[in-house]
């Protein structure tokens, strides 16, 4: 059952204004159970369904921009590397206005753009299949204008994390539904997102929190403790007590501090008790699954005794179903790990394996209080990670250890945006995409994610102490696989050799145009595949492939280089 | 040698990375001081159950009222005891058990003395009754009933911080420097795992389907994809600043030479005969691991550590319907590959063993159980004195002497216990073993018996 709905979004005047209303975005806003909230999807090809989520105003103070990032910049590099970053690939557009605009002009202005939903995608057809949620995330990533707010929603996505790889695979809309979530509170407030995931039906059967009953001792029946548990680890605290930089607190044996022990996980499993779909007429077995709103509290099934939670707080009994998972939830957004374990979380996502506890301990004090002393503010905790002067300058300060293993999906997509391979072709099919690149966004094999933040490549990587989540899922297995992706989408699926638009071919036509200047040719590629100038290794077996190929057509020439480049190992690292 | 110096050189040991291994002096010293054991091949299968294997309903107490504590624990989950198939194994244990009739494809092994079960096995730093883990009176094991950490110590078995690598890895490290290919030594059928992650010599890694190759660049015959590839390898042997840069040449490195020289040997191998039960990635894997074994001798191997995982055995939900798939799973995917190691004449050379996350909660929560701790885990193999239960069945009771809080059974065997009875078996030796399982000193019995060397 979904609404047909209106919206609307504040499109508030944009120009670089430091400063942004205050919307209301504090906690316990956006209550479970009530109806969703009335819009319409701006972006692309909106449908005549609409998701069933309002994305929220950004609001940002940030008290002083430094003057480097109000300037236009001064090499095209530093925009690439920057838009790798904050969005899904350079594109030759993106790099001109960064560029120009400089870093501030340029998030100002996605802060402020329109959200472009995923479920109006998903609902194109009317009875959604697994491929067209998956198209869609495809379309949204690729094609999306607000791309900064779509690469947070994906990063979000690895921490609050659902999969389709099981039983909610014959959801696709609902999926598309819950990343709509994402992409709401994308620059939201984390409280408010919490409670968003903790009620989304998706989650609820995800992590079994949906149809969570009280105890029933004649049975033997304790509350599941699914949900409760990875809330605490996973979504927002972690399992050990952690400084403002992420450093791990230990005890004089050198034994990290728990975060919280069973009790704790018991207490917040009766807590989350006596929540299900909307409207169920039967507990145990409901025959109708409402998918797309918020759950609902069912009173009756609720324990209403004494709960202990984080830090010593106690729930009194007798609380209502929804003021226990309001306080609860309470609990844990105040909790003092949330600003480090989610800042920690975003810059491993968006810049670099391995941040300084000092680049930890500048943006978790921005989560713990923005500018207006707001705690969870996403889009200033977001902008204070693409902003700091680590992720500015760390490329050039600690050149050798600086960066992260791009993802093999985000490679796949950046070739199509720096190449305008469209996957919004009614034949486009990508269901199978996790076999070839070893992940598929919503596709993990569990609520973990695809990689362990904590991932450390033997060899070089893991003597020098240094992590490299990414690397997990690679392996020589997936090395192969994902190389020879990055071949059929270069050299096979470009828009010269492939009549098909099944597989959202490349357009190389602009590198063939530079076919008689191999200098411009390189500088062309060396921009949307790499993010600094190419090696002289990389030069020398560019200049080799084009002799070599000096008979063959212009088009052979231009998809040769182009695989060259985005299967080089320069290509597979931001930085 | 003490155990610090050691450590320190297990981890500067053999650098080699691609093609025959160049043994360092000090790795080929230690080589030839340790007994390999007089087995010519010896090969170590982790057989994993991602998410917490129920092992409470895989093995049931069958008498009167151990049944019915358990019954009244797991309620509507339980099994219904007439269901159970006997086991009569050779040494009494002071409770009887019957096994699931999901796993009836197991009974004959078990029957046939080339299977055994290990009871309420579990991660433990030091022994620990109800009372000990209540009144925090021992190192107890970190972040009890978390998946991810109960399922890394039961692979890495490092409770004192010591390695941060795999029981598997530290392993592969002794035995590496003693084989023609010591990227061999260890290998993956999913790719990147806690008991072979975290020492100097990475797993391999290849699929249940085999080794796929690099599409566009493979035709070594032909002139057209030659600078292609030649161009595509040279850039992977530059130097270069970055440490991903250079992590991400190296495995691309790998899986080139590796894939080639394997996946030609599998080429020429053809299939096995025994069928592989269909629509079971289990039986798919093991199917691979089989040909692997049967293909030794070409890449010269002498011990081998292979890992194959199922997913789906986090039941907190719809117990009753998934658990009797995921049981019938495993034990056909075990019965094939016990079948499949008699066609290639390795069965007395290839141990099996399952591990998981932890057992679950005896109470249930509705429709499915909990995080819990101790469990029953399987041995298979020619070499496994089977047809036996080790260790002791606990009380499955809420509230039971077993029990440490609302249905958790604290284990009474530990893993390490459990790695190092495996271990000797793969010749390692009694000093190697102390220094790989540092905690296995804190416990009497350092073998379990299930092994016949």
């Amino acid at each position: 059952m979904v609404m047909r709905t209106t919206i609307n979004l504040k499109l508030s005047a944009i120009a670089i204004t430091l400063a942004w209303s205050l919307a209301s975005c504090g906690g316990g806003g956006g209550g479970g159970g009530g109806d969703a909230n009335q819009f319409e999807a701006a972006g692309i090809k909106t449908g005549s369904a609409s998701s069933n989520y309002e994305s929220v105003d950004p609001t940002l103070g940030i008290p002083d921009i430094g003057a480097a990032l109000s300037k236009s910049l001064d090499d095209d590099f530093e925009a690439v590397r920057f838009l790798q970053r904050a969005t899904f690939g350079p594109t030759l557009a993106d790099v001109t206005d960064l560029s120009e605009d400089g870093y501030w002009a340029w998030i100002d202005t996605q802060l402020q753009m329109p959200a472009t939903f995923m479920l109006p995608l998903t609902r194109q057809r009317p009875e959604p299949r697994w491929l067209e949620h998956v198209n869609s995330w495809f379309k949204l990533s690729v094609n999306a204008p607000d791309q900064l707010r779509q690469r947070v929603a994906y990063a979000l996505s690895q921490f609050f994390v659902v999969s389709g790889d099981g039983e909610l695979g014959g959801q696709p809309a609902a999926l598309s539904n819950y990343y709509d979530i994402l992409i709401a509170h994308s620059f939201g407030n984390f409280r408010d997102l919490l409670e968003q995931v903790t009620l989304s039906p998706v989650m609820g059967n995800y992590l079994s929190m949906k149809g969570n009953q009280k105890p029933d001792p004649e049975k033997n029946i304790r509350p599941d403790e699914n949900y409760a548990r990875e809330l605490l680890q996973l979504f927002s605290i972690g399992l050990v007590q952690l400084d403002l930089n992420g450093n791990v607190q230990t005890d004089a044996a050198g034994i990290p501090l728990p975060t919280y022990n069973q009790e704790t996980v018991e207490g917040f499993a009766h807590v989350f008790t006596g929540w299900h779909y909307k409207n169920v007429d039967n507990w145990n077995y409901p025959k109708t699954e409402d998918w797309f709103s918020p759950m609902q509290a069912y009173g009756e099934h609720h324990d209403t005794g004494a709960k202990t939670l984080l830090n010593g707080v106690t729930l009194p009994a007798g609380q209502s179903t929804e003021k226990d998972m309001q306080d609860a939830l309470d609990n844990i957004f105040n909790h003092p790990n949330v600003g480090p374990f989610f800042s920690k979380h975003l810059i491993m996502q968006l810049v670099t394996s391995n941040p300084t506890p000092d680049y930890i301990a500048r943006v978790a004090s921005t989560f713990n209080s923005d500018a207006n002393g707001v705690r969870g503010n996403i889009a200033a905790v977001v902008t204070a990670v693409l902003t700091d002067d680590e992720a500015l300058n760390g490329f050039a300060n600690d050149a050798e250890n600086f960066g992260k293993l791009r993802e093999p999906i985000v490679r796949l997509v950046s070739l199509w945006r720096g190449f305008e391979g469209d996957p919004d072709h009614p034949d486009f099919d990508y269901t199978w995409i996790a076999s070839r690149v070893a992940q598929a966004p919503m596709q993990s094999p569990s609520v973990f994610n695809f990689f362990s933040s904590d991932f450390s490549q033997p060899g070089d990587i893991r003597d020098r102490g240094l992590l490299s989540p990414e690397l997990q899922i690679h392996n020589e297995s997936t090395m192969i696989s994902i190389t020879s992706a990055l071949l059929a989408h270069s050299i096979w699926r470009n828009t010269i050799s492939e009549t098909s638009r099944e597989f959202a071919p490349v357009d190389i036509s602009p590198l063939m145009l530079l076919d008689d200047d191999p200098t411009a040719q390189l500088n062309y590629l060396s921009k949307l595949t790499l993010n600094n100038p190419m090696s002289d290794g990389l030069q020398k077996q560019a200049l080799y492939l084009l002799q070599e190929r000096r008979n063959a057509s212009p088009e052979i020439r231009a998809e040769e280089l182009l695989f060259l480049f985005v299967s080089s190992p320069e290509a597979a690292v931001q930085r | 040698m003490n155990n610090t110096t050691r450590r320190k050189f297990l981890k500067l040991g053999c650098k080699t990375i691609v093609g025959a291994g160049l043994m360092s002096g000090a790795t080929a010293k230690l080589a030839h001081a340790q007994s390999t054991g007089s087995k010519d091949y010896a090969a170590l299968v982790c057989i994993n159950l991602d998410g917490g294997n129920d092992g409470f309903n895989m093995l049931v107490p069958t008498s009167g009222a151990a049944y019915d504590e358990y019954a009244n624990g797991r309620r509507h989950l339980a099994t219904d005891n007439a269901s159970l198939l006997a086991l009569n194994p050779a040494t009494a244990n002071t409770t009887s058990v019957g096994l699931t009739p999901h796993m009836a494809a197991l009974k004959p092994l078990f029957d046939s003395g080339q299977l055994a079960f290990q009871a309420n096995v579990g991660t433990l730093v030091e022994p620990a009754t109800p009372d000990d883990v209540r009144n925090g009176s021992v190192r107890l094991p970190e972040q009890l009933f978390s998946h991810h950490d109960q399922a890394r110590q039961w692979q890495k078995l490092d409770h004192y911080h010591e390695w941060n690598s795999g029981w598997g890895a530290r392993t592969t490290d002794i035995l590496a420097g003693q084989q023609a290919n010591p990227n061999l030594a260890a290998i993956s059928l999913v790719g990147n795992n806690e008991w072979q992650a975290g020492g100097e010599q990475a797993a391999f890694t290849i699929k249940s389907e085999g080794v796929s190759s690099y599409a566009g660049m493979d035709d070594l015959t032909g002139n057209w994809q030659m600078p292609r590839r030649q161009a595509f390898i040279e850039l992977l042997h530059q130097q270069y600043n970055n440490v991903f840069e250079r992590s991400y040449a190296e495995l691309q490195t790998r899986a080139l030479v590796l894939s080639t020289n394997v996946g030609a040997a599998l080429a020429k191998l053809g299939d096995l005969q025994t069928p592989v039960p269909k629509n079971n990635a289990l039986a798919s894997q093991l199917a691979m691991v089989a040909k692997l074994i049967a293909i030794k001798d070409e890449f010269r191997m002498t011990r081998q550590l292979f890992y194959v995982n199922m997913t789906g055995f986090d039941t907190h939900d719809d117990q009753l319907e998934i658990q009797p798939e995921l049981f019938k799973q495993v034990a056909e995917a075990l019965a094939f590959f016990h079948q499949s190691l008699i066609e290639i004449n390795q069965l007395n050379n290839v141990t099996s063993f399952t591990t998981s996350d932890f057992g679950r909660s005896v109470s249930g929560n509705g429709d499915g159980t909990d995080h819990g701790w101790g469990n029953h885990h399987i041995m298979m193999g020619g070499s496994v004195n089977g047809g036996d239960i080790y260790g002791q069945i606990p009380r499955v009771a809420v509230s039971g002497p077993d029990d440490y809080r609302n249905g958790r059974i604290v284990p009474t065997t530990a893993v390490s216990q459990y790695a190092a009875t495996q271990l000797r078996w793969l010749g390692l030796s009694e000093s190697e073993i102390n220094t790989l399982l540092p905690s296995l000193s804190n416990f009497e019995t350092r073998d379990l018996g299930f092994m016949h060397l």
